[in-house]
């Protein structure tokens, strides 16, 4: 009986993508993404029993009417604030999953390589068959195969060797619309060895009236003695689930730093997998999530270190309120051959309502014998001694509170690259904390 | 200036406070002594405004304001200062921003223009300079990875940025040596006008030799029991509390 239902879910949901999956001109997609519808049904939604989706069943999203998100052109007057005008970037622009010509604008002194996924499987074929796919898990993640499976679109960005691109890659994601939709949007990004970049998403609702869910799988592919910093700030409104899927290999000598800033939706999930491939990489992971109301923040992480001599560390941050429950779980493998691996964790929670749940799990699993490995979590009240000790200095309540509040966050905000996007994310933390 | 009549407080069902009364006026320093557990912190505390005490008598009157009915901020705008007996680390917090924040609210609410930024810098080193705080320990977050000394001597610069009325110090020198014991005492003494008061809360006698008080009063069972100058602090340092115990005992009994 449990697994009839089970399977209906996931089969209604594969009824509805599969007029995309045969639409493909190419032989070797469409047979990945057959292989991926067939594996989809096979694997089902996750749910409660699903450990990994203890916290944050994904199956009672799916269920009821949907549709298949289409492709629109907001106005762009509209948008004039979440731009990021001043940051003197790279705009990229996705709707509903769609990569969007109109509002997209690349500065091309610089020799960055951007298209919409799609045309890339013709122009970029060599980087695209060497790399599409190889890094999400598809055998045992539903979600991921259900990407491959029904990816509309989405963004490919193409570093070549040596190649150093100054300007930060602003993409925004956006999503629309008045009937529910589920969005399968992919994103590949190539950078070779001895180059570098830095991307800043950004997610917000625009005039988004109806449910929506966006299932979101990006591959990042960082080549040897490649530098990426990937930040994503999410932040939609309450109709929005985001299942947020980022798979990242390192080769040997590459630098990788993960901002990951959860403020909006309804329901996020965000999956965070790092692979070290090879020796001498440094990774360093940092988030912060806030959720309110009834929100549901899952950021899960994995660090896996298959080779010597590389050294992560991970800083996650929750500040729950209201109503809302958040889940930390941070796996780290060390293999056999990663000797001299240096990896840290950290996950430090503030609850400021008796009614938020945190559920916070560090996963270790070391299997080489020469390495340092720690990890620690804490979850508290906020510090009544320093809010008195702020008051009695003259300091309201409130703004010792709020000070607080930006001293706990800062230590995650503080390491946004981007001075922009930094001041943005301290802006809109401020207006989540004041509501 | 302060004016406090027969207080009665109590900590959850333990009554702390027994009928305390005490007055200070503007110029004066009173030095409060008295044996462990006595209620010298809790009187200290509860003048900050601490929520942890319950007030369940009597009155405290600071320049003709109702203390009691006040706020913890509301009371330092007023002029109020608790120099912390055990000063808070706060991780992230710098202290220059936090003095920053804490001179634009207390100004605020005085109805006082914003101090410019000029100022408020030549201020920080001047009175880091009177504390002998390194320049680098006012940039960094309140209190964090501080010694004893150098929390106890960030107290007094605070108390000399925000300029208070009434200056509280809360067992001010237990955990400093005799170097950081002179800068505080010396710190103090330099801040001290006609227009201000202090009260030291202290278990020994060492502090007033730095800080010479007008008057000494000896706290014990919630009382203040004896009052007398600053020869009573000598006597107590030579005879230690017991006789004054066993009077006080006596009589309220």
């Amino acid at each position: 009986m449990i697994t009839t239902e089970k399977t209906t879910v996931a089969n209604v949901i594969a009824q509805l993508i599969y007029p995309q999956v045969t639409i493909s001109g190419i032989d070797w997609i469409s047979t990945l993404r057959q292989t991926a519808y067939e594996q989809f049904i096979a694997l089902g939604l996750p749910n409660r029993r699903n450990e990994e989706y203890k916290y944050a069943p994904a199956e009672p999203l799916f269920k009821g009417e949907w549709s298949v998100a289409q492709s629109s052109t907001p106005a762009l007057t509209s948008l004039s604030d979440v731009l990021f005008t001043n940051a003197d970037a790279h705009v990229i622009v996705t709707v509903n999953g769609y990569y969007n010509d109109t509002l997209t604008t690349l500065d091309i002194k610089e020799k960055l390589i951007v298209c919409n996924f799609k045309q890339a499987f013709t122009a970029h074929a060599d980087v695209l068959q060497k790399h599409f796919n190889t890094l999400c898990p598809t055998t045992t993640d539903a979600l991921c195969t259900l990407n491959t499976a029904a990816f509309t679109s989405g963004v490919f960005v193409y570093v070549k060797a040596y190649e150093h691109i100054t300007k930060p890659i602003y993409i925004l994601n956006i999503t629309t619309g008045a009937t529910p939709q589920i969005s399968n949007a992919r994103n590949l990004v190539v950078v070779d060895g001895n180059a570098s970049c830095h991307i800043m998403e950004h997610s917000i609702s625009h005039e988004l009236t109806s449910k929506a869910i966006r299932n979101n799988v990006t591959e990042i592919v960082v080549g040897e003695n490649a530098i990426v910093k990937h930040e994503h700030l999410q932040n939609d409104n309450a109709l929005l689930n985001t299942i947020n899927a980022t798979c990242v290999s390192q080769a040997a000598s590459s630098n990788f730093t993960s901002n990951v800033i959860t403020l909006g939706g309804s329901y996020t999930r965000n999956n965070l997998t790092v692979t070290l491939n090879n020796s001498y990489c440094n990774t360093a992971l940092n988030g912060l999530f806030m959720p309110s109301a009834s929100q549901l923040m899952d950021n899960h992480t994995t660090v896996d270190h298959a080779m010597p001599h590389c050294d992560s560390s991970e800083l996650y941050k929750g500040i729950l309120m209201d109503k809302s429950t958040g889940v930390f779980n941070g796996k780290i493998f060390v293999r056999k051959d990663a000797q001299k691996t240096n990896a840290y964790q950290s996950s430090k929670n503030i609850l400021l309502s008796t009614d938020a749940t945190i559920n916070t799990k560090p996963q270790l699993e070391i299997y080489a014998d020469d390495v340092k490995c720690s990890h620690g979590t804490t979850t508290g009240q906020i510090d009544e001694e320093a809010i008195f000790y702020l008051q009695a200095r003259g300091i309201g309540k409130e703004s010792a509170k709020r000070i607080m509040m930006h001293a706990f966050a800062g230590e995650v905000i503080d390491r946004i690259v981007n001075p922009t996007l930094r001041n943005y994310v301290t802006a809109c933390m401020e207006d989540k904390l004041a509501v | 200036m302060l004016s406090i009549k027969n207080l009665h407080a109590r900590c959850e069902e333990k009554e702390i406070l027994k009928g305390l009364s005490l007055e200070v006026k503007a110029g004066e320093i009173h030095a409060i002594m008295g044996p462990n557990g006595s209620g010298k912190s809790t009187l200290a505390n509860i003048l900050a405004g601490r929520s942890d005490y319950e007030v369940t008598s009597g009155e405290v009157v600071f320049n003709g304001k109702d203390v009691l009915e006040l706020s913890p901020e509301d009371r330092a705008r007023e002029g109020i200062f608790l120099a912390f007996q055990y000063p808070v680390e706060i991780p992230g917090v710098s202290n220059i921003n936090f003095l920053k924040t804490a001179i634009s609210e207390i100004r605020e609410y005085r109805g006082l223009a914003p101090m410019p930024p000029a100022e408020f810098l030549k201020m920080v080193k001047e009175k880091q300079a009177l504390v002998e705080l390194k320049e680098n320990l006012a940039s960094r977050s309140v209190n964090e990875g501080f010694s004893g000394g150098e929390k106890k001597r960030n107290e007094i610069f605070q108390m000399a940025m925000l300029e208070p009325t009434l200056s509280i110090l809360d067992e001010t020198d237990s955990g400093l040596d005799i170097d950081a014991l002179r800068i505080v005492a010396n710190g103090v003494n330099k801040l001290k006008s006609d227009k201000t008061a202090t009260i030291v809360v202290t278990h020994y006698q060492r502090l007033l030799e730095y800080i010479v008080p007008d008057y000494v009063h000896v706290l014990y069972n919630g009382r203040i029991v004896k009052s007398g100058g600053k020869e009573l602090a000598l006597e107590l340092e030579e005879l230690g509390y017991d006789h004054i115990k066993k009077e006080a005992d006596a009589m309220y009994a």
